[in-house]
């Protein structure tokens, strides 16, 4: 081999790629995008799971938001106060308090419920509601198609023994994800320390909801005349506890006489666990 | 050049040769950038203006400066330097204009460098096309048909992974198993095209 080969092809590519270079480092300079380290450190504190819980497209967006818009620091639900304090301290502001949020589905009964027909298909709520309005004949109860439990970053959606979908609080970092993915609006954002739950949705009036599920809330109102702090209110046939006003006393766990809330303090029940043995409200 | 030529050269490049589908090229941002339609078509797009300006360039290089000193041993590590710059190009051009498409994409968008459908496409030009007349012409036009044919392929595919997001899978299929399946059986519909005659 010549030593003419080697200079020029050593010099045929030495000058590509100075021609290159040259070009690429032209155009970086009409490109360049100027961004704040600031983004790239709070993007690393953030979890980075993209849950959207913050209202932000992802743990990306947020941290942007954070720099550059003087986003609030305690939107992060899953980083909890930790995360937020790491922020705090790296944008020299003072750490808001988070109180923690997890996600409760306000219904028992779907595996109960009556059924409207048999469905068989993909077994998806979202795509089971459209279907008829929903495999079960109660309108407002659970489809079991879980969605939910499918949306859950950190698996703390589980199935009880009647295939009732739930949320393990203890798992629950509060992202609500599943909370947007419900077709009928089950679940809601609670508190971690309010553990009592009306767990039913239904707007029926007493005598439907008997008819299509045992375990529905019938609009008896004694939870509402049991409630010593005035927590608990009627809408349209349904008790809905104001989680502002309740004190978590549990007294009206015991008067509610189709077994619907919950006190999830002493004893997880998982929901609709109980109604085994209750023979007389079966259908 | 004849519109039939065009013709023929879409036909070939985007279904009866496709990239992905029957020269299995590019395979890895195929299965990594398809979950969702919008970062596919970015994707798509991306290699299409890679893929044409590569063609276009490294065409003239080879016909003009790497026959006529009689370096074409070097066409790998030239072809290379060329795809790279130009990768480089679309990044900083991204990441400028297209933020959110830039952060989707990731990884994948320095992979186009080492992609090597467009490589492939490169090197597929210079043996065709490399004494015939309108060479710059076809090359550059392959190398657009290629790119709208792994678009075609990305989009395919990112439809159909959207719809799986539904479906029952059984355990042991889920993910990247059931990808590779669907990506076989689109194959085979594609294998159809090579009967096809023009």
């Amino acid at each position: 081999m010549s030593i003419d080969a080697i200079i020029y092809s050593t010099g045929a590519l030495l000058l590509l790629g100075i021609g290159f270079g040259i070009a690429l480092s032209i155009s970086s300079k009409f490109l360049r995008v100027e961004e704040d380290p600031r983004i790239k450190k709070i993007s690393d504190i953030l979890p980075n799971i993209n849950c959207g819980a913050c209202g932000f497209a992802g743990c990306f967006s947020y941290a942007e938001a954070i720099v550059t818009k003087k986003e609030k620091i305690n939107l992060c639900m899953p980083g909890g106060e930790k995360t937020s304090k790491k922020i705090a301290d790296l944008m020299g502001m003072a750490p808001d308090s988070i109180e923690k949020k997890v996600a409760v589905i306000h219904c028992c009964g779907g595996g109960i419920g009556r059924k409207k027909y048999d469905y068989s298909g993909v077994k998806d709520c979202r795509i089971i509601n459209m279907v008829a309005g929903g495999s079960v004949e109660c309108a407002y109860g659970c489809l079991m198609g879980y969605a939910c439990l499918k949306s859950c970053p950190v698996h703390a959606i589980e199935k009880n023994e009647n295939r009732m979908p739930y949320v393990i609080s203890d798992k629950c970092i509060g992202c609500g994800r599943c909370v947007n993915t419900c077709p009928r609006n089950l679940i809601e954002l609670v508190e971690y320390v309010k553990k009592v739950h009306i767990l039913c949705s239904s707007h029926d009036r007493g005598a439907d909801v008997i008819k299509v599920c045992s375990v529905g809330c019938i609009g008896c109102g004694k939870c509402v005349q049991a409630c010593p702090f005035n927590a608990i209110r009627m809408e349209n046939n349904l008790a809905v506890i104001d989680y502002s006003k309740c004190k978590v006393c549990g007294k009206c766990v015991e008067v509610c006489p189709v077994k619907v809330i919950y006190d999830w303090r002493k004893n997880f029940i998982m929901p609709g666990k109980q109604r085994k043995s209750d023979k007389k409200n079966e259908l | 050049m004849t519109l039939g030529q065009i013709i023929a050269l879409f036909m070939g490049s985007v279904f009866v040769q496709n990239f992905i589908f029957s020269r299995f090229l590019g395979l890895c941002p195929y299965v990594g950038v398809s979950k969702d339609t919008p970062s596919a078509m970015g994707m798509g797009f991306a290699v299409v203006f890679v893929m044409t300006t590569a063609s276009a360039v490294t065409w003239i290089l080879y016909r003009y400066i790497l026959i006529p000193f009689d370096l074409t041993y070097l066409k790998i590590v030239a072809f290379i330097l060329v795809i790279a710059s130009f990768v480089q190009f679309v990044e900083m051009f991204l990441k400028k204009t297209f933020p959110a498409l830039h952060r989707s994409l990731g990884i994948y968008l320095p992979l186009i460098t080492t992609n090597c459908a467009v490589l492939g496409v490169a090197f597929l030009n210079i043996t065709q096309f490399e004494s015939e007349s309108y060479g710059f012409a076809k090359s550059t036009l392959q190398g657009f048909f290629a790119g709208i044919g792994f678009m075609l392929a990305m989009l395919i595919m990112s439809g159909i992974r959207e719809k799986l997001e539904y479906a029952e899978i059984p355990e042991s299929m889920k993910g990247l198993a059931i990808v590779f399946v669907t990506a076989g059986l689109i194959s085979i519909a594609f294998l159809g095209f090579s009967g096809f005659k023009l």
